[in-house]
């Protein structure tokens, strides 16, 4: 068991561990622990600069295992959010190349196949996912892979585009993987949510790197350690929902993405503060991301400037959150026009100090509402 | 309902001769309600589940819960609903507002509408009749050629050969819920597998019961493209299409924009499909270029879909435009939106159609050639009673041949009888003495 928590060791037993260890903090003063202590370091570290931890040298199973607590301790003493996420990306990217790894092993029956597909698939996910010997390929229950499988945008990911037999679904060990990746993720994050830890009362030697470690933080420089990823008073609900599902690093769909950026560049944000809005998708890439914005605000492809879908169309993407706030609007961008909110204030002689000098309420040329859905993921 | 033959009735005549029909339809209802309450299905956990009815009146009552099957009958029997209905989830509180009822699952299932398989018979049996002056329409006008009126009622008079295709569908359907969605063939005793329904007009129902109940509206999506082959030809055009591509955009210099917007097209549609996903005599794509895929890729004793195609076109050298011709002669007709909304309420089985005054009923698929719903759905009692038909093509039920008539007062079976009132092609004169 040591073995596959050295590897996953945010696995439920871990918890157990984190229980034990909570009696023990103060002996990672002591000279014989700096070893793991530089370790969990180094491993925060790496989460910091947006890398997947992977040491050269080799420690012990249960020096893996406790390095990851540490580390989970200090990344909860910085209290930063920002770094929850990053830290918890960093560790589900690791844990992703060990799944695959373990599951593509030569002797499919091996006892670490065997052991990863129990403990994390149906133990951690409820997923039960069978090998076929085969072909190296899983097969995961239709109603579980759909479970899935939904939140991706993606032509691969569709069923009609997958083998399906006899209520199973077969699957690459990769896209297996992929698929649960997200899962892992959110559980590093629930996990670190449940560590409860004060600076004030760390060993000394923690306390100096979680310092050491805030002043990286300040160093790097980015903005999303610092402050939170955008002041959201005066947004409609629609828009509210989903700057809070990025802010939570959950996966919005492409078309509640489409919403933001053109909402956000219609009431005249810039293409490079729309585009930090999406750095917390945990699918983000910047220059994917900056292409799709860059297209819907007309600087790209055919040109054509995307406006701001209106509410009935949102409301027909399952996107609206109506409030008693958004009164008879019937387009999100004329939210708080008269409450003197994030919307522009046109024709009533106040243009919003946030706000940018043009844009807002043109007219694109050519498209409908909504715009063509032509794009990837923004 | 509509005025004399020839003469232009009095709106209260009209609206008498409405009121006697609705009166003759309701009885003849009630009479099926006492007399066959042990066709009334009452789904599993009743107690969880909405329901709703709709008057001869055209008005709604939704919301409704009920304790057990007695009350359900009850029900029935006392308001003697033209269409009662019941809601496919599982709710925690079925009877309060939509957005308190807390879903808690659902039922998997598929409608299948024979019209929308635009079946070739349609022509000869239906008819379209002026809704003002009970004239026939012959050609495919919108208004009526006698008083200019444009309210036409389409009246479908199924065939057996309409019905037919609908069985086609179910086969299909049934067919790939066993091989792909490893579904347990049909099952009577409630606890899982396939339940299949003639819907009392023009369709059929299917039920997934079990393992499928907790999917949610995107899961359900999902699965309608399955089932519509929808996305299928667009991925199979992305990945082994490339010659077809290619020649098209040097052959006619725009492939560029059509085939950008069929590449990134997503979610969106299959080649030569509307947006059901039924065939609309679309473009053909890749012309017969061959397409390239891998013989192992379709090979016959693949799985699912690749497998399906591979089985049917059963040949080594396969055209763009033969998969797609096997894609839509495999693919299942069924409406996309009735599988995706948790939230409809579905015709309650065992309880009669106001389309047609026959039942929805339940029929195995070991036997589904030889069932048939002139005969096997119409229980409503052969008392005679005098009517006045507009306009009747000749049909069957419970093999009795009747028609064809124009503009005449008969004596019919009540069975008949109602089967015309509900097609709004006939009416009651008076009122029984």
């Amino acid at each position: 068991m040591n073995r596959l928590l050295a590897r996953y060791p945010f696995v439920a037993d871990a918890g157990d561990y984190l229980r034990l260890l909570d009696y023990r903090l103060e002996e990672f003063d002591e000279p014989p622990m700096s070893s793991v202590v530089d370790r969990a370091t180094r491993r925060v570290m790496a989460a910091v600069k947006g890398i997947v931890y992977d040491p050269e040298e080799h420690a012990s199973m249960d020096e893996e295992i406790v390095s990851f607590i540490l580390a989970c301790v200090m990344v909860k003493a910085t209290k930063s959010r920002a770094l929850y996420r990053r830290f918890a990306l960093s560790e589900a990217k690791r844990a992703e190349g060990f799944l695959v790894n373990d599951l593509d092993a030569v002797n499919k029956d091996s006892r670490d196949t065997m052991e990863v597909l129990n403990s994390i698939f149906k133990g951690v996910f409820g997923v039960e996912a069978i090998h076929s010997s085969d072909d190296s390929t899983l097969m995961l229950r239709v109603e579980d892979y759909l479970r899935y499988s939904t939140r991706f945008h993606d032509g691969h990911w569709r069923l009609i585009n997958r083998v399906v037999h006899k209520g199973y679904v077969h699957l690459s060990i990769r896209d297996a993987v992929r698929l649960v990746r997200d899962e892992i993720y959110a559980l590093v994050l629930e996990r670190l949510e449940r560590i409860q830890v004060e600076y004030e009362h760390l060993p000394e030697a923690l306390q100096r790197r979680v310092t050491a470690l805030k002043g990286m933080m300040l160093e790097i420089g980015r903005e999303e350690f610092i402050e939170p990823v955008m002041e959201r008073r005066g947004y409609p609900p629609c828009i509210i929902n989903i700057l809070k599902a990025l802010e939570q690093g959950s996966n919005p769909s492409h078309t509640a993405r489409v919403l933001l950026a053109t909402y956000m560049l219609g009431i005249g944000k810039g293409v490079d503060e729309v585009c930090k809005l999406f750095r917390n998708a945990p699918d983000y890439n910047e220059r994917v991301t900056r292409y799709q914005v860059e297209h819907l605000a007309g600087l790209r492809g055919n040109r054509i400037r995307y406006s701001c879908p209106s509410c009935s169309k949102v409301a027909s993407q399952g996107l609206c959150f109506k409030s008693d706030e958004c009164d008879s609007i019937t387009n999100p961008l004329q939210f708080g026009r008269y409450k003197g909110g994030a919307g522009r204030g046109r024709g009533y002689g106040s243009r919003g100090e946030d706000v940018g000098a043009d844009g807002a309420y043109e007219r694109k040329e050519g498209e409908g509402e909504g715009g063509r859905e032509e794009h990837e993921e923004v | 309902m509509s005025g004399d033959d020839g003469s232009s009735s009095s709106s209260s005549s009209s609206s008498n001769s409405r009121a006697y029909s609705i009166n003759l339809l309701k009885q003849a209802f009630k009479e099926y309600y006492f007399n066959h309450t042990h066709l009334v299905e009452a789904p599993d956990a009743i107690q969880e589940r909405e329901f709703g009815y709709s008057r001869f009146d055209g008005t709604m009552v939704r919301h409704l819960s009920m304790r057990d099957r007695r009350e359900l009958v009850a029900l029935l029997m006392v308001n003697v609903p033209a269409d009662m209905y019941c809601s496919t989830a599982y709710y925690t509180s079925p009877s309060r507002p939509m957005e308190e009822k807390g879903l808690k699952g659902a039922d998997l299932i598929f409608d299948i509408d024979i019209k929308e398989l635009k079946p070739r018979c349609s022509a000869m049996h239906d008819i379209r009749i002026c809704e003002e002056c009970s004239e026939e329409l012959h050609d495919q006008s919108t208004a009526c050629g006698r008083c200019g009126s444009s309210r036409v009622n389409h009246v479908i008079m199924p065939c057996n050969e309409c019905i037919s295709l609908g069985k086609r569908e179910v086969k299909k359907l049934v067919e790939i819920l066993v091989d792909d969605f490893g579904v347990d063939g049909e099952g009577d005793d409630g606890s899982g597998g396939i339940r299949v329904y003639f819907s009392g007009n023009y369709g059929f129902h299917v039920y997934v019961k079990g393992r499928y109940t907790t999917l949610d509206s995107a899961a359900r999506r999902e699965i309608v493209d399955y089932m519509l082959g929808r996305g299928l030809m667009d991925a199979l055009t992305r990945r082994y299409g490339r010659r077809g591509r290619r020649g098209r955009k040097g052959a006619y210099g725009r492939g560029r924009g059509r085939s950008k917007r069929r590449s990134m097209g997503g979610r969106g549609r299959g080649v030569g499909t509307n947006d059901a996903g039924y065939s609309d005599g679309g473009e053909e794509v890749g012309g017969n270029d061959p397409l390239h895929i891998p013989a192992s890729i379709l090979a016959a004793e693949g799985y699912g879909w690749m497998g399906r195609i591979g089985r049917y076109l059963g040949a080594e050298r396969v055209s763009m435009k033969s998969v797609e011709d096997a894609i839509l002669a495999l693919s299942v007709k069924v409406d996309p939106n009735v599988t995706m909304d948790m939230h409809r309420i579905f015709r309650l089985p065992g309880t009669l159609n106001s389309k047609s005054s026959l039942a929805k009923v339940p029929l195995m698929i070991s036997e589904i050639d030889s069932f048939d719903p002139f005969e096997d759905a119409c229980f409503i009692s052969d008392r005679e009673v005098g009517v006045h038909v507009v306009r009747a093509p000749r049909f069957t039920l419970k093999g009795n041949v009747f028609g064809p008539y124009a503009h005449e007062d008969v004596k019919l079976p009540l069975y008949a009888a109602s089967y015309l009132i509900c097609k709004g092609l006939a009416y009651v004169k008076q009122p029984p003495a």
